[in-house]
Parts: C-alpha cells; sequence; structure tokens
C-alpha cells in the first residue's frame, strides 16, 4: 500500500510539473544547424528543431535548407550569444532585435541566450564569461533580461554556461544564481547538461546536486554536446564526440523530468553522417527512456 | 543600480583585459584557473579565425599559430566577429609582407566584396592576372594564364 501511495504522489508529482511546463512546446530531438551538416539534417527525419547561431543568420538572407526545414514542421530556435546580458552596460536593443526578427521570420516557438556577459565596455572577451555571484550582479542581470524580454515577442530561455574560472566572494551557489535569474524574470531555462558536468568537473562541484537544485519544470530544452580534456582542464570545445560521462547525466536528468526537448551542440571536427547520426540516436535513446517511463506512470 | 552597474563595469573590465594578457589579474582570482581559461580564449579565437579565413591559414601551415601569436600581441581583443578578427590579421600579414599568395586572393575576394567598386583587376603572378566580380550573388572570380611573363615584354 506504501509502495502504491508513493507512486501516486510520484504521478501527482509528475502532472503538476507538467502544468507548470504548459508554457514549454514539445520540442523533440534536436540539433544545433550549421551549414557543414545541413545535408545530414535534412535527411534526418526524426527532428523536431533545430537551434540557429542567431549572430551566423541574417534574418533577410536565411538559407534555403533551413526554410526548406521548417517547411517540414522542423521548429527553428533562434540562440544569441552575444547580448552579454550578464554585462555591466544596458543591452544593446539592436542585438535583442536581431533575435525577435529571426523568430518572427520563422514563426520559433522561444529564443534562447546565456547567463554570461562577453565583452566589457568596446574590449570583446571572445567566449562567454562567468558573473560574479553576488545579488548585485544578479540584479542587473534581472535587470539586463527584463529589457531583453521587452524586445522579444515570443520567450526568452536562459542557459547555464560552463565555466574555467569563478569570481571571488560569491554570496549563493551556482545553482541559486541560474534559479533566481531564471525565476524573477519568469523565463525558460536551457540546460545544458555538458557545462553542468564540465563545471562539476573542473570547479570541484556535483551535476546531480546542481541539477536538484534547479526549477526543472522551468526547463525549456536541453543542450549537449563534447569536449576535451586538455592539461587537467575540461574543455567545452563541441568538437568532439559526446562523452559516455555526460549522456549518463542526461539519462540521469530525464530521469528527474520531463524535458520537452534535447539538442546536439556540435561545432567543429564535423562527424560524418554515420557518426552524427549514431550520436543523435544515444541522445533520443536517453530521452525516449523517460518519455516511456512517463506514460507508464499517468497509465 | 548606477552605482552597481559602474562597479561591476570596472570588474570586468579589468578581468577582460588580464585574460587578453593586458595588465595584472584582478585580486582574489585563482590564477591558474585564468591562466587556462586565458590559454582556452586564445585557442578559440585563432581556431575561428583559421577556419573563417581557411586559406591564408591553410598556407601559414604549421606557422599559423606563432605567427597568430604575435598578431594578438599587437592586438589583443578579438573583433566580436571572427571572420573580421581573420579580415584584420590578412592585412597585418600583408603590412608585414608576410600574406601568402594564396592569402592574398583570399583578402582581394573581401576587398571587392566590401569595395564601392564592381570590379577589380588583380596580378597575383606574374603570370596570371586574375580578374574578381562583385555581384549579387557575390564574389566571382576567373584568371587568365599569360604565356610570357609580362616584365619580359619591357625586356
Amino acid at each position: 500500500v506504501a509502495a502504491a501511495g508513493a507512486e501516486a504522489v510520484d504521478a501527482a508529482g509528475a502532472e503538476e510539473d507538467d502544468m507548470k511546463r504548459l508554457n514549454h512546446p514539445q520540442l523533440g530531438l534536436g540539433i544545433g544547424w550549421r551549414p557543414e551538416l545541413a545535408l545530414d539534417i535534412e535527411r534526418r527525419r526524426d527532428l523536431g528543431f533545430v537551434e540557429i547561431v542567431a549572430e551566423n543568420i541574417d534574418p533577410d538572407a536565411i538559407p534555403a535548407s533551413l526554410l526548406k526545414l521548417r517547411e517540414a514542421g522542423v521548429q527553428v530556435i533562434p540562440h544569441g550569444i552575444s547580448l552579454s546580458l550578464g554585462g555591466a552596460e544596458p543591452i544593446d536593443p539592436a542585438r535583442a532585435r536581431r533575435l525577435a526578427d529571426l523568430a518572427r521570420r520563422l514563426d520559433s516557438p522561444l529564443v534562447s541566450e546565456h547567463i554570461a556577459f562577453v565583452r566589457a565596455g568596446e574590449m570583446e572577451a571572445g567566449h562567454l564569461l562567468p558573473l560574479p555571484r553576488t545579488n548585485a550582479a544578479l540584479r542587473i542581470l534581472i535587470d539586463n533580461v527584463k529589457m531583453a524580454r521587452e524586445l522579444l515577442d515570443v520567450p526568452l530561455a536562459l542557459e547555464n554556461i560552463s565555466a574555467l574560472f569563478e569570481w571571488p566572494g560569491g554570496e549563493m551557489s551556482d545553482a541559486e544564481f541560474v534559479s533566481r535569474v531564471v525565476e524573477e524574470t519568469d523565463t525558460g531555462l536551457l540546460l545544458d547538461v555538458a557545462n553542468v558536468w564540465a563545471n562539476a568537473r573542473n570547479l570541484d562541484g556535483n551535476s546531480i546536486v546542481f541539477l536538484r537544485h534547479l526549477p526543472l519544470e522551468r526547463v525549456a530544452y536541453v543542450h549537449v554536446a563534447g569536449g576535451e580534456e586538455r592539461d587537467g582542464t575540461y574543455h567545452d570545445t563541441h568538437a568532439a564526440p559526446v562523452s559516455r560521462d555526460i549522456l549518463d547525466l542526461l539519462a540521469e536528468l530525464c530521469q528527474m523530468t520531463s524535458i520537452p526537448g534535447v539538442m546536439l551542440e556540435r561545432d567543429d571536427h564535423f562527424p560524418d553522417s554515420q557518426q552524427l547520426n549514431s550520436e543523435l540516436d544515444a541522445i533520443a535513446s536517453a530521452f525516449a527512456q523517460r518519455q516511456k517511463r512517463s506514460v507508464t506512470a499517468h497509465a | 543600480m548606477r552605482e552597481d552597474r559602474d562597479i561591476l563595469a570596472s570588474e570586468q573590465a579589468a578581468l577582460v583585459s588580464a585574460l587578453h594578457g593586458i595588465g595584472q589579474p584582478p585580486s582574489g582570482f585563482d590564477t591558474d584557473h585564468l591562466n587556462t581559461a586565458a590559454d582556452s580564449l586564445a585557442r578559440k579565437r585563432a581556431r575561428s579565425v583559421q577556419k573563417t579565413w581557411p586559406a591564408t591559414g591553410e598556407a601559414l601551415g604549421r606557422n599559423f599559430g606563432r605567427i597568430f601569436q604575435s598578431y594578438c600581441a599587437e592586438h589583443p581583443a578579438p573583433d566580436e566577429n571572427p571572420f573580421e578578427d581573420g579580415y584584420r590579421f590578412a592585412m597585418w600579414l600583408e603590412r608585414k609582407r608576410i600574406l601568402p599568395q594564396e592569402g592574398r586572393l583570399e583578402l582581394a575576394r573581401q576587398r571587392v566584396a566590401r569595395s564601392g567598386v564592381p570590379r577589380i583587376l588583380y596580378q597575383i603572378t606574374h603570370r596570371k592576372i586574375l580578374f574578381l566580380f562583385r555581384t549579387r550573388e557575390g564574389v566571382r572570380t576567373f584568371h587568365v594564364r599569360l604565356s610570357l611573363n609580362p616584365a619580359r615584354l619591357f625586356e
């Protein structure tokens, strides 16, 4: 009887999760669209969505391959990398408008950006950098996110980044910082499990503890990627196959919550069709296990 | 908020500068971690330029890393767009007179693409004359190979 009761609670919990998640569209399996992968992406029939790097796609010259996908019912999510939401300066409205413009033209269900800063004044960093985990930095980030949302007609999801260092004087954990920004701005969470794994590995954290402290009902979709170990540090390069450890973490996440979508990010040293497909299959299988489980729970 | 933004601005500026090798790292950071991050940024920058300027990158071959490093010493911060960074790199190589032949063509194409001039004539070697045309679809090129070295015409 006790076991049956626990199951009922579980099912109720899952239903409650689904209620809160109603705003997140089901996306399914996806991949970061890159010109080098365009042909393989077109041939793959089970993709529910692709993500595009907003800075690399001109809203006035959207590649034909992307339009073809869109016509076939594949969702396209513009993903920004240069908004610098965690920067000390207010955001540049033109960058947010470009995201909005792409979303409009591609009829996107949402857009995404990062919990990071990429420039200081005129000086570009060249990559996403972590923020000080202080209340002051959090307030500025929240303010910038709200500014961006006002310029967007679709929901925004924010991504946790991988960092190779931390700021001194942190006033809260990484998970708390991420949770507070998405909750206080009412945005979705783009959860990058490779970044969760990398941070735990490089900065002495624990992936599972991090995941448990996030508002998982806010997950809009999930990123998975490969990287490489160099001189004792793991680098999230998106240039290598996804490791077993990261696939396991994805499976673990899928046991914890029902995620609307998951996608592979690959940016360099592109694999051949067979390798790419087997990576996508592995991701799909971790994802499908949970789908099966949640169907059983509801039955 | 204004004051908080000012404080954060100076902290972020000091950090980004330090990561590009300008000035001392701000206090309180783990310097080993910052060095790793600086190295990672430098690699990413080099790789991005190599990818967006493939002919120049390939022509420099094994020397690319070393030469790109000396370019970075003069231009510590990358451009937001890796392609623009590469454009600046190619012009830097040209000024130093070490832009390889293949790179000259890559740079010429860009110059044509950007210039208000619809077409230019570009002599790439003594025996080959290259024509670059800017069309609506992009830059098109064709070359004319001379059977006679033009320098010899004046002998």
